[in-house]
C-alpha cells in the first residue's frame, strides 16, 4: 500500500496522554475540551469521542451545528456539550431536545431560548435548558456587560421560575493581554457570580480560563477550565516546547517527495506534495523547513500543490516528507511553524484543508 | 439551522459573466478549468455543476480523491489529475473515469497498465515539477500509440485557474474578472463601550472614544488570517473598516463609532470593490500574498451557497 501523498496524522494515544497530563495540572477544577472549527482542524467527533474514552465531561462546542452532530454521534446525556456563540435568529428547539448546555449571553437570546422551551414544554421527554450565563469581563465580544447583568440574571431566573429553563454556570473569556488584566476579568467574574447568586440564580460551575491562562495559573481555574490548543499539544505561550509542559504534538503533516531538480549552483530541489491548497501557509517559504529521513529541508516556496524545498542530502523521490509533528522524525513543531511564520500552532492545525485526509492511530 | 452563520455565497452571474470574458478574450477556446483545492476554496458542489452549464469541457484537479468527487458532479466532462505518488498502481482511474498528466516514462506505463482511457503528457520546461523531456517525450508518445492510449500534449490542453473565479496567483483579476466569492456574516451582537477599551485578545487595539463595538461571527477557523486584525478591511452597507484588534478564531470585532446597524446585517469580509466591499486581492496585498491563497486557504466551515445563475 502506497503513504498518500498528504495526510495529517492523528495519534489518539497522543491526545489521551495530553488529557490526562491537563485533568491533573488543573484538578480540582474540571477539564472541558474545546472542539471548536473541527478540534482545531483534528477532527471534531473522533476527538470528542477519544476524549470521553479519555475520562472528559464537558465538552466545548462553540456552536449548535456542531453540538448537535456531536450529540448524533452517539456522545450522550453523561457527557455536557456547552454551545455559546449563535447567529441572529437561532431557533433553539432541537439544541433543547438534544440536552445541549446553552451559553446566554443577552436578554434576545434568553428570550429565543424561553420561547423554544415553552414549544416543547409538556412535550415527551422534556427537560430545560442548563443555561451558563455569560459576563463580559474585558473582551468585549460577547458577554453581558455589568450594566447588563443584573437584568440578565433576573430574567434567567424568571424563567427558570416558570419552569423552562435552569441556572447553573456563570462565565467568561479572558483576553490574556497581560495578568494583570487577567487578574481584573477574574474579580469581574467572582463579582458577577456574586450578583448572580444574589438575585436567585443558581451557580454550581464558574469557568472563566482556556489553555493559556489555565495551566499558568491556579486562581483563574476556579471550577472548570476550557482548553483546546493543550489538548492537541500546542502550548499556548512563548518560551516552551510542548514536551516542557508535559505535552505532545497531536497532529503530524506528512507528504511525499514527488520529484527533484538540480536547483541553482549546484543545490538540488525538492518536490513535496502539500500546497497551499492543503492549507500550508505560503509565508511558511523561507522560514519553515520540511523533515526527510531525520533531516530538515527548508521550505523555499509553497505552490496550490506542492512545495518546494532545498534539499540538503540525498533523498529518493517517493520518500515521506514530515511537514510538522512531533518531533520524532527530526521534523518541526506546529508549535514552531506557527512562531516562524507569524502565528499561531493554533491556526496552522485549524486550516489544514478538507481535502487532507485524516488518519487516526488509535490509543491502546 | 434556520438562520445563516457564516456563507462563503457563489455569484453565478459573476461566474457566467468571466466564462463569457474568457471566450472573448481566447476567441472561443474551449473551456478546461482547474478546479483543484476545492475550485480555489470557492466549493466544488457549488461550482462544478455550475460551469459544467456554462459549457465547460474538461475540469484539471491535482489527486484522485479530487477526481472522484469532480466525476460525481460531473458526468459528462473530461476529469484530468496531475499530482500521483510516484508508486500509484492508478487502480482508481477506471472508476473515476479520470485521465492522469503523466511526468516520466514510468509513470505513463503504470498508468497504460492500468488501463487509463487517456493521457495528458507534461512537457519539461526547465523549472518546476520535472516532465517529460523531449526524447522521453517521443518514446511515450510511440508506446501510447502502439497501445492505442490517446495522448495529448499539456501544451496543447490550455487550462483557466484561479482568474476564472475572479482571483489570480499573479495580481488582481479585476476588472478583467469579476470575484465570484463573497465571505460574509451576519452581524452577531452590539455593545457600547467607554473610551480606552481593550478589544480582543491581547488587547492590540483600543477604543478612541466611546463607541460601539460589533461582533461579527468569522476567524482564523474560518479562514480569516488572524494576522488581519488591524490591517484588513470588512464592509457593511458598502462601507469598509479596519478590522479591530485580533482575528480570533471564531471571531473578530468592528469599531462602529455611532454607526447602528441591526444585528443581522450582512458584514462582508471579502467580495467586489464595485459594491464597497473588501476583496481577496486586497487582503492579499495587506498581508504579503496573492488572492488566490486568501480564498483557497477557507476552511470548510463557513457553507458555500450558489446565487443567482440559471434556476
Amino acid at each position: 500500500m502506497s503513504a498518500p501523498l498528504v495526510e495529517a496524522v492523528i495519534d489518539l494515544a497522543a491526545l489521551d496522554a495530553n488529557l490526562a497530563h491537563l485533568q491533573h495540572a488543573v484538578a480540582p477544577a474540571e477539564l472541558m475540551v474545546v472542539v471548536k472549527a473541527d478540534a482545531y482542524g483534528h477532527g471534531r467527533v473522533p476527538v470528542a469521542r477519544q476524549a470521553v474514552t479519555s475520562g472528559i465531561r464537558s465538552i466545548g462546542a462553540l456552536d449548535l451545528d456542531t453540538a448537535l452532530e456531536l450529540r448524533a454521534s452517539g456522545i450522550g446525556a453523561e457527557v455536557s456539550v456547552l454551545a455559546w456563540l449563535y447567529p441572529p435568529g437561532q431557533d433553539f428547539t432541537e439544541a433543547i431536545a438534544a440536552g445541549i448546555d446553552l451559553a446566554v449571553s443577552s436578554l434576545g437570546e434568553l428570550q429565543a431560548i424561553e420561547d423554544a422551551a415553552r414549544r416543547l414544554d409538556g412535550t415527551a421527554g422534556f427537560a430545560a435548558p442548563r443555561l451558563h450565563l455569560k459576563l463580559d469581563t474585558g473582551l468585549h465580544r460577547n458577554g453581558a456587560t455589568a450594566a447588563e447583568w443584573p437584568a440578565l440574571v433576573a430574567a434567567a431566573v424568571a424563567a427558570e421560575g416558570a419552569g423552562l429553563v435552569r441556572t447553573h454556570a456563570v462565565w467568561s473569556h479572558i483576553a490574556e493581554a497581560s495578568d494583570d488584566e487577567d487578574t481584573l476579568a477574574l474579580e469581574r467574574l467572582l463579582a458577577g457570580v456574586e450578583v448572580a447568586r444574589g438575585l436567585g440564580a443558581t451557580v454550581a460551575v464558574r469557568h472563566l480560563a482556556a489553555s493559556s491562562a489555565g495551566l499558568r495559573r491556579e486562581d483563574v481555574r476556579l471550577d472548570l477550565v476550557r482548553m483546546g490548543g493543550h489538548c492537541w499539544g500546542i502550548p499556548s505561550f512563548d518560551g516552551v516546547t510542548p514536551a516542557d509542559i508535559g505535552l505532545t504534538p497531536v497532529m503530524t503533516l506528512r507528504a511525499r517527495l514527488i520529484g527533484t531538480r538540480p536547483g541553482p549552483d549546484g543545490t538540488t530541489l525538492g518536490f513535496v506534495s502539500a500546497g497551499y491548497g492543503d492549507g500550508v501557509p505560503r509565508n511558511t517559504a523561507g522560514t519553515c523547513t520540511v523533515a526527510i529521513r531525520g533531516a530538515q529541508h527548508p521550505v523555499l516556496a509553497v505552490e496550490r500543490d506542492h512545495l518546494v524545498i532545498a534539499l540538503a542530502s540525498a533523498a529518493r523521490v517517493g520518500e515521506v516528507a514530515v511537514l510538522f509533528g512531533t518531533g520524532a522524525e527530526g521534523e518541526q513543531t506546529v508549535r514552531q511553524w506557527g512562531d516562524l511564520s507569524g502565528t499561531l500552532g493554533d491556526e496552522i492545525t485549524t486550516r489544514i484543508a478538507a481535502r487532507v485526509p485524516r488518519r487516526y492511530v488509535a490509543a491502546q | 439551522m434556520s438562520a445563516p452563520f457564516r456563507e462563503v455565497e457563489i455569484d453565478l452571474d459573476a461566474l457566467a459573466a468571466n466564462v463569457a470574458r474568457f471566450a472573448e478574450l481566447t476567441e472561443g477556446a474551449p473551456l478546461f478549468v482547474e478546479v483543484g483545492a476545492d475550485a480555489w476554496g470557492h466549493g466544488l458542489a457549488v461550482v462544478v455543476p455550475a460551469l459544467a452549464g456554462l459549457g465547460a469541457q474538461a475540469f484539471v484537479v491535482a489527486r484522485a480523491d479530487e477526481a472522484r468527487a469532480v466525476r460525481a458532479l460531473a458526468p459528462e466532462q473530461l476529469v484530468v489529475t496531475t499530482q500521483h505518488a510516484p508508486d500509484d498502481d492508478f487502480a482508481w482511474a477506471g472508476e473515476a473515469d479520470a485521465v492522469p498528466m503523466v511526468r516520466s516514462i514510468d509513470e505513463f506505463r503504470r498508468a497504460a497498465e492500468a488501463g487509463v482511457q487517456g493521457v495528458v503528457l507534461a512537457e519539461d520546461t526547465g523549472e518546476g515539477l520535472p516532465g517529460l523531456s523531449a526524447e522521453d517525450l517521443a518514446a511515450v508518445m510511440a508506446e501510447a500509440d502502439a497501445r492505442g492510449i490517446p495522448a495529448m500534449l499539456d501544451s496543447a490542453f490550455p487550462v483557466v485557474g484561479a482568474e476564472l473565479f475572479g482571483v489570480s496567483e499573479f495580481g488582481d483579476a479585476a476588472p478583467e474578472f469579476e470575484p465570484v466569492l463573497r465571505l460574509w456574516a451576519p452581524l452577531a451582537a452590539l455593545k457600547r463601550v467607554g473610551a480606552g477599551e481593550g478589544v480582543s485578545y491581547g488587547y492590540t487595539y483600543r477604543t478612541a472614544a466611546e463607541t460601539t463595538l460589533a461582533l461579527v461571527t468569522l476567524g482564523y477557523g474560518d479562514g480569516v488570517s488572524r494576522v488581519a486584525g488591524n490591517v484588513v478591511r470588512a464592509s457593511i452597507d458598502g462601507v469598509a473598516r479596519t478590522i479591530a484588534g485580533r482575528v480570533a478564531m471564531d471571531a473578530f470585532m468592528l469599531d462602529l463609532g455611532d454607526e447602528a446597524p441591526a444585528l443581522g446585517t450582512p458584514v462582508t469580509v471579502l467580495g467586489d470593490a464595485r459594491r464597497g466591499e473588501p476583496t481577496a486581492h486586497e487582503h492579499a496585498e495587506a498581508l504579503g500574498t496573492h488572492g488566490a491563497e486568501i480564498t483557497t486557504r477557507l476552511t470548510a466551515r463557513p457553507r458555500r451557497a450558489g446565487k443567482g445563475g440559471r434556476a
